[in-house]
């Protein structure tokens, strides 16, 4: 392996101790990085020649004393420590201080460090940034990136939350017993919020975000380390990695989300799901259940099959009524009721989240679930209202628009049919996009017999993206008629206008603009 | 003579590999791997998941123990190692059991495979 390998791997692994142990040295979190930083440097000028040290984490707190020590004489004016050469084989020295701080010490220490970060003082997003630069050590521009924001946007989002941690009382007595679960609790839900900040739903963006979730998954196995038999601990690392696991297989071949049961589990991290049911096998033993460990039971039922149609939907039906008496919300309801819908048909998970509608009103996914529970009722007025007598929707009918979907829908008198505008369900996809076509289909009869219009929309060569068709009437004798011309109006919101230099959706109100055509349609 | 080659290392550090360095120390084993292979003098060999996700049967009592973590008191020493496939954490438990019960005294770290290669020694 290089220096700059091994180098580094172990000054990340020795980070937290090495940073939380000078901050309870330094009680002042800006001074205990500084001199961490500087021992970093020293560790990179002798580590090469003269090997690791036996105890990093030791190593670094002890020159990062000295450094402070050796800060205070300069400043002092005094003199000079001796060359760094000289005091760098600390073994003896090192060991000293090996033996004086022990894991529990550590434990305290990391603790605490971690808990400044979640300070109630701070916004979430000022949390996460904080424990990503100074418990990971991860620099401004990565953690940047990440966000998605500006590196001088996150140096002062980090600059404002160190200055409250400041300002704000930071408890440095040893925790008792009720505070220190108090402190782990805080600290678990922390990385959780870590780790779904890096959980997005785009492909673009899931480069760079796929990094927080691998440093909350570190995070999670360092709580780990310091709190072995914590069930609840385990049940979060087993969380994060069996929801990570499924990453590789997240997004299709065009950049499109591919839902849980449409997923190649080939692509699932093997070894990540092995470490988590390892690890939610040995927490339930314990016999105290938590919300993680519930979760990440959940999330185990969907690793252990291997294929979506194995999955035990009744064991998961029962986890989330567990969860739901531990931790009642109208997202786990709305879960549950997905489990539900598999077990005792789309009628019973219906009935089960319309009582949600009111608090989950604005959620996509509610709509998403509901709309997915209504196609899968037979008799779906009955649903939608219940009453004889009532205009009622007869079953679903799939018409056949050569993989686009429907972009607008009209009924044409001239016609006596409907005229249908079939788009791609991508825009944006570049590997088999269908582009958009005209259809007519009669309402009646076999729904996927529909009769397609070549080139009325193909022949538009501008970049034309038809979301809205309008039959247009025609006056005879002065009356008002219907014709076989129609207006189509194309979503010009992506559209670069030349002369602007923008998409159009960017410009002005009074500048904006979009394009009709109008085609007769024989 | 067969040789059973222990692997340690400070896990706080493997932890914190990223995964291309990870995957670079495979590859780099994999090569090694692949010769002994060819020569016919590689048996199994396991990866262990970290000491995290471990389990541990004390027997040093009357009722056996189960703990959580390794066996982390160094008066004992690793003496080999048993290869099972098991379907829950309980039946390997349970296996461990048995052969603690055979082989009384001691005890009986249960951790989990991260990767594994079956055996191709020539015997």
């Amino acid at each position: 392996m290089t220096d700059a390998g091994w180098i580094s791997s172990i000054l990340t692994a020795a980070r937290p101790h090495a940073v939380a142990a000078l901050l309870r040295n330094f009680r002042d979190l800006d001074l205990a990085e500084e001199v961490f930083q500087e021992a970093c440097l020293r560790a990179w000028k002798t580590w090469p020649k003269n090997g690791p040290p036996r105890d990093a984490a030791a190593w670094l707190i002890m020159v990062g004393r000295n450094v402070a020590v050796d800060t205070v004489r300069r400043r002092s004016r005094l003199q000079m420590l001796p060359p760094e050469e000289l005091i760098s084989d600390l073994s003896d020295a090192e060991a000293a201080v090996a033996d004086r701080i022990d894991e529990s010490d550590y434990r305290d220490d990391i603790l605490r460090l971690l808990f400044i970060c979640c300070h109630p003082d701070l916004p979430a997003t000022q949390q996460i940034a904080l424990a990503l630069r100074i418990v990971s050590g991860l620099s401004v521009p990565q953690i940047a990136r990440a966000f998605l924001v500006s590196e001088a946007a996150m140096e002062q989002r980090i600059t404002r939350a160190k200055g409250r941690i400041a300002a704000a009382n930071v408890p440095f007595e040893t925790p008792g017993v009720a505070e220190r679960f108090e402190r782990i609790a805080a600290v678990a839900a922390m990385v959780y919020l870590v780790f779904n900040e890096g959980y997005t739903t785009s492909v673009a963006e899931h480069g760079a975000r796929a990094a927080l979730c691998e440093e909350a998954i570190r995070l999670s196995r360092l709580l780990l380390r310091l709190f072995p038999t914590e069930p609840e601990i385990m049940g979060l690392a087993a969380l994060l990695m069996l929801q990570h696991a499924r990453a590789p297989a997240r997004f299709d071949s065009q950049g499109r989300v591919a839902l849980l049961e449409d997923q190649d589990r080939t692509l699932w991290n093997r070894r990540l799901i092995a470490e988590g049911l390892a690890l939610i096998d040995k927490a339930v033993r314990h016999g105290r259940p938590g919300p993680y460990q519930v979760q990440a039971a959940i999330a185990a039922l969907h690793a252990r099959a291997s294929r979506a149609e194995d999955t035990d939907w009744t064991e998961i039906d029962l986890l989330y009524g567990t969860l739901e008496r531990m931790q009642p919300s109208p997202i786990v309801s709305l879960n549950r009721a997905i489990a539900v819908a598999k077990v005792r048909g789309p009628a019973d998970a219906l009935a089960m989240i319309e009582p949600l509608a009111s608090k989950l009103g604005g959620y996509f996914y509610f709509h998403g679930a509901r709309g997915a529970f209504l196609l899968q009722l037979d008799g779906i007025q009955v649903a939608l209202d219940g009453h004889p007598g009532q205009p009622v929707l007869g079953p679903v009918k799939l018409v056949n628009l050569g993989g686009r979907g429907i972009r607008d829908i009209v009924w044409s008198p001239a016609h006596g049919s409907y005229l249908i505008i079939g788009g791609p369900i991508d825009d944006q996809a570049t590997v088999n996009n269908p582009g958009f076509a005209l259809f007519s289909w009669t309402g009646s009869g076999d729904p996927s017999q529909v009769h397609a219009f070549d080139d009325i929309i193909g022949g538009i060569k501008q970049q034309f993206h038809p979301e809205a068709i309008v039959p247009l009437p025609q006056r005879i004798d002065g009356k008002l008629t219907p014709s076989k011309e129609v207006l189509l109006i194309s979503d010009d919101g992506e559209r670069r206008k030349e002369e602007e230099g923008v998409v159009c959706k960017d410009l002005p109100d009074a500048k904006k603009s979009f394009r009709g055509v109008v085609r007769r349609v024989n | 003579m067969q040789y059973a080659i222990l692997c340690y290392h400070d896990e706080k550090v493997t932890c914190a590999w990223s995964k291309e360095h990870d995957d670079a120390v495979m590859a780099k084993l994999g090569a090694v791997m692949g010769r002994l292979e060819r020569q016919g003098k590689l048996g199994p060999v396991a990866r262990l998941l970290p000491t995290t996700a471990a389990t541990t049967l004390r027997q040093d009592r009357e009722q056996p123990l189960v703990i959580d973590g390794p066996f982390a008191e160094t008066k004992e020493q690793l003496l080999g190692f048993y290869l099972v496939d098991c379907a829950s954490l309980e039946e390997a438990i349970e296996i461990a059991k048995e052969l603690a019960a055979a082989n009384p005294g001691g005890a009986h770290e249960i951790r989990p495979v991260g990767v594994f290669f079956p055996a191709k020694v020539a015997s």
